[in-house]
Parts: C-alpha cells; sequence; structure tokens
C-alpha cells in the first residue's frame, strides 16, 4: 500500500505556533507499505513555527515500512522556524527531503536524529538557501547507524547573502553499519559566512570504560551512551 | 585491604612498566608519588581491572580479584577517578552522578555531591558533560562521582591535575572531609607535596619498583632532598 498525504501551513505574520506531526505505520502483512508526506510551512514577517515531527513503525510482518517526508518551509522577513525531527527505529527505508528559502533576517534552526538498526536505510537531504541579508541556520543531525543498518546525510547550505550558515552532523557507528555525510556549503556573496562539521566513529573506549568503573556492563554503558547522544 | 602479589604489567608492544611489585594497602590514605612514567598509573589501572597483569595477583580484602572485569571490580567495592575525565555528548552532570550512585538521585543529593567540591549545583547539574565543561570542572565532576558511590576503596589519579591554584585549597579541604566521612580506604596519585602532607602512607613508585613505603616523616625529607634531574646531564657533567 502506498499512499501520499499533503499538508500546508500558512503563519500569519507575528504568529508564534507550534506544529507536531506523527506518522505512523503499522505493518503486519507481507507486502511493502509506503507512507509519504509532503509538509509546506509558509511563514509570513515576524512568524514563530516550531515544528516537532515523529515518526515510527511496527508491525511484526516482513512487509517492507517506508517513509518518505518532504518539508518544503518558505520563511519571510524576520521569521523563525525551529524543526525537531526524530526517527528511532521502526522504519526500514526513508528518504527525508527538506528545503527551506530564508528571506531578509530569517532563522532555521534544525535538529534532527536518526537511529537505525537491522538493514535499515536512512537518507537526509537538506537544501537549506539563504537568500536574505542577515539569514541563519543551523542544521544538526545526530545519528546512530547499528547492525548492518545504512545512513546518508547530505545538506546543502546555500549563502546568497550577508547571512551565517552552520551544517553539522555527528554520528555513532555500529557493527557493519554505513554512514555517509556530506555537509556541503556554497558561499556565492563575500559576506556569506559558513562553517561545516562532520564526525563519524564508533562509541569511544574510555567512554565505556568510564561508565563500567560506575558499575554498570558494557551492553547497560553502550545503551546509556546511545541514548544520551540521541537525547 | 589491598594487596599486590609479584604483580608485573607489561605492554602489548613489550614494554615493562611494572616490575614484581608486592605490597599491601591497609592504611586508610594512602599517596602513591614518584616520577612521571614509574608506572603509577599502571598501578591504578590494575587495581580497577582496566588493566590486567601479565604477572601477579590482587586481592581486595582477601578475595582475588585478578580476573574480575572492570564492572565486577565496581560492584566489589573499587572506583576509580580518571586523571583526564572523559566527555560524553548528551548525558548531564546528574545523570552521571545517579549512574555513580546506583540510584536515580533527586537534585538535593546531587547538589550535596556538587557542593562538596566546590560546584554550584545550579549551574552544573543540567549541564551536559561534554566540551562545554572546563577541565578543571570535570576533574571536580569527577571527584563527586566517586563520592556517590561511596565504595570501600577509592583509587584517584592525580586530581589536582588541571585545577587552578585558587581552587588547590577547597581540594585538600575535599579529601581530608572524604577521609572523615567515609570509612572507606582512599588510594591517591599525586606529585603534589600537600597532597603527600595529609596522607598516613606515602608509596614511591620508581622504575616500576616500590622505591619506598612509610610514613610522611619517613618518606617526606628523603624525597624532597631527592636530587631529581637528568641522569645523562649528570653523567655528562662528571
Amino acid at each position: 500500500m502506498k499512499e501520499l498525504v499533503y499538508n500546508d501551513f500558512h503563519i500569519g505574520a507575528d504568529c508564534d505556533v507550534t506544529i507536531v506531526a506523527g506518522c505512523g505505520i503499522h505493518n503486519s502483512g507481507s507486502e511493502e507499505s509506503e507512507h509519504s508526506g509532503i509538509h509546506a510551512f509558509y511563514l509570513d514577517e515576524g512568524a514563530r513555527v516550531k515544528y516537532v515531527e515523529k515518526h515510527y513503525g511496527q508491525g511484526d510482518g516482513t512487509g517492507k515500512r517506508v517513509m518518505n517526508p518532504t518539508t518544503v518551509a518558505v520563511l519571510g522577513k524576520n521569521s523563525y522556524m525551529e524543526m525537531e525531527t526524530a526517527q528511532i527505529k521502526g522504519v526500514d527505508s526513508t528518504r527525508r527531503d527538506t528545503t527551506a528559502t530564508l528571506d531578509e533576517g530569517a532563522t532555521l534552526i534544525v535538529h534532527e536524529k536518526i537511529m537505525t538498526h537491522g538493514t535499515q536505510f536512512a537518507e537526509t537531504n537538506f537544501t537549506v538557501d539563504l537568500n536574505g541579508e542577515g539569514s541563519a541556520t543551523h542544521v544538526i543531525s545526530r545519528s546512530v547507524a547499528k547492525d548492518k543498518s545504512r545512513q546518508s546525510f547530505l545538506s546543502h547550505v546555500n549563502g546568497n547573502n550577508r547571512c551565517s550558515g552552520h551544517t553539522e552532523c555527528d554520528a555513532i557507528i555500529m557493527g557493519d553499519a554505513q554512514v555517509i555525510a556530506l555537509p556541503q556549503i556554497e558561499a556565492n556573496h563575500v559576506d556569506a559566512s559558513l562553517i561545516h562539521e562532520a564526525a563519524i566513529g564508533k562509541i569511544a573506549g574510555e567512554q565505556l570504560i568510564k561508565l563500567m568503573t560506575l558499575g554498570l556492563t558494557e551492553a547497560e554503558a553502550e545503551e546509556h551512551i546511545v541514548n544520551g547522544f540521541l537525547k | 585491604m589491598l594487596e599486590f602479589k609479584n604483580v608485573s604489567y607489561e605492554t602489548p608492544e613489550g614494554k615493562v612498566i611494572l616490575r614484581d611489585v608486592s605490597l599491601k594497602i591497609d592504611d586508610r590514605f594512602v599517596a602513591v608519588t614518584g616520577p612521571n612514567g614509574s608506572g603509577k598509573s599502571t598501578m591504578a589501572k590494575l587495581i580497577a581491572g582496566i588493566y590486567t597483569p601479565t604477572a601477579g595477583r590482587i586481592f581486595l580484602d582477601g578475595v582475588d580479584i585478578t580476573d574480575l572485569s572492570i564492572t565486577e571490580r565496581a560492584k566489589s567495592g573499587i572506583s576509580f577517578a580518571f586523571q583526564q575525565p572523559v566527555r560524553f555528548k548528551g548525558i548531564t552532570v546528574k545523570e552521571l552522578i545517579s549512574i555513580a550512585s546506583g540510584k536515580n538521585i533527586s537534585v538535593a543529593e546531587a547538589c550535596s555531591y556538587l557542593s562538596e567540591v566546590g560546584l554550584c549545583a545550579k549551574d552544573y547539574v543540567n549541564r551536559e558533560v561534554d566540551g562545554s565543561l572546563s577541565g578543571g570542572e570535570l576533574k571536580r565532576i569527577e571527584i563527586a562521582m566517586i563520592n556517590a558511590r561511596g565504595t570501600k576503596l577509592s583509587v584517584f589519579d592525580e586530581p589536582e591535575a588541571g585545577i587552578d591554584l585558587w581552587s588547590f585549597n577547597n581540594l585538600i579541604q575535599v579529601f581530608r572531609n572524604m577521609y572523615k566521612k567515609t570509612k572507606g580506604t582512599i588510594v591517591i596519585i599525586s606529585h603534589q607535596e600537600r597532597i603527600l602532607d595529609i596522607a598516613d602512607k606515602i608509596i614511591v613508585i620508581a622504575d616500576g619498583r616500590v622505591a619506598a613505603y612509610g610514613t610522611k616523616n619517613e618518606i617526606l625529607p628523603e624525597l624532597l632532598n631527592a636530587q631529581v634531574g637528568c641522569r645523562f646531564f649528570e653523567e655528562v657533567r662528571k
């Protein structure tokens, strides 16, 4: 089964709203189940939005649970948007596309948290166009890839005016997982100030040892580290 | 009581760090000192189970703990404060102290442990133990964790390293209080005369061996008068 959901949000000038979107797939059959959504946000001047997106999959069937969310954000002058997305286990395959354009003085903050296990695959693509003078963005992704899962993180921040942009990907890799991180920054203006960071690594041995000296087993220590990292 | 019986440690690369060390620690407050590279930190890691001796046995209260894992040693009553504390992204100070104390502690309890080490809990309790904390703050939190564990043996690897001079008096007071309040044994690896001065006994480790072991009156005068320099320089000067 495949479905595609459209949600458009128009946020008026100087409004301050919180929007929570929860998508879940329960697939107990053997056929693939795909849920895809296109969420668009249009922020007028001075509007503030907090957007919380939670994704979840369950079901003991052999059918794949596929979720492909697309988010489009158009930020007007001096508007502010904070986006929190979390996808912890459960979803077999996901492709997350987010595009944003920012006008003068607008700010976009993105916090993404992903955990994959088994043979799951998660792909994230961010494209942020900093068009307005004084616009700013922080795109921060923290992820944990376990077992044989694969993750791909691509972000593309374009500085087209005097602006500031920061994109960061921090991933813990475990088992036989694979993580690709490509935080790309593109300055098309002399006053664009852009920074990118990416770090992928396994859990530091000294972190495990420290928690074990406090009485935790290695498995318990690992769980604490992963939960803290994705909190 | 902690006992080393003929303990040796050699790195996987074949470098001998400790050579046939036998000693008993049965005083409440023992300081371990000696030149850099003499094997002091290795001794601490052997106690905590982070390293396993290549020869010899280690006993805690008469029980052979040589083959116990780090976790098992922690559960049998050993705490270890790292020389270089570890940072954790996303784990707060309160969570770490909770893990250390073995239960979910209240903010008030976290406060009492933090104020013991001179930190105002309000500023720290919900802070993440990450790169935003300075080395000195991390060292204090490390000590607070050991206090929260309250085990029968606490080993501190150079607790003064990274702590500024202005805070050093407080640090001495922290250990004085710990000595008074707990019934456990405190083993501190230190280069600081003022820490050695409050110890019941001092162990001097040099070149992987116990060079001296006694009260501060026996050890300190000799230690302070010792010519510590470059052997090569001394030889070429002759």
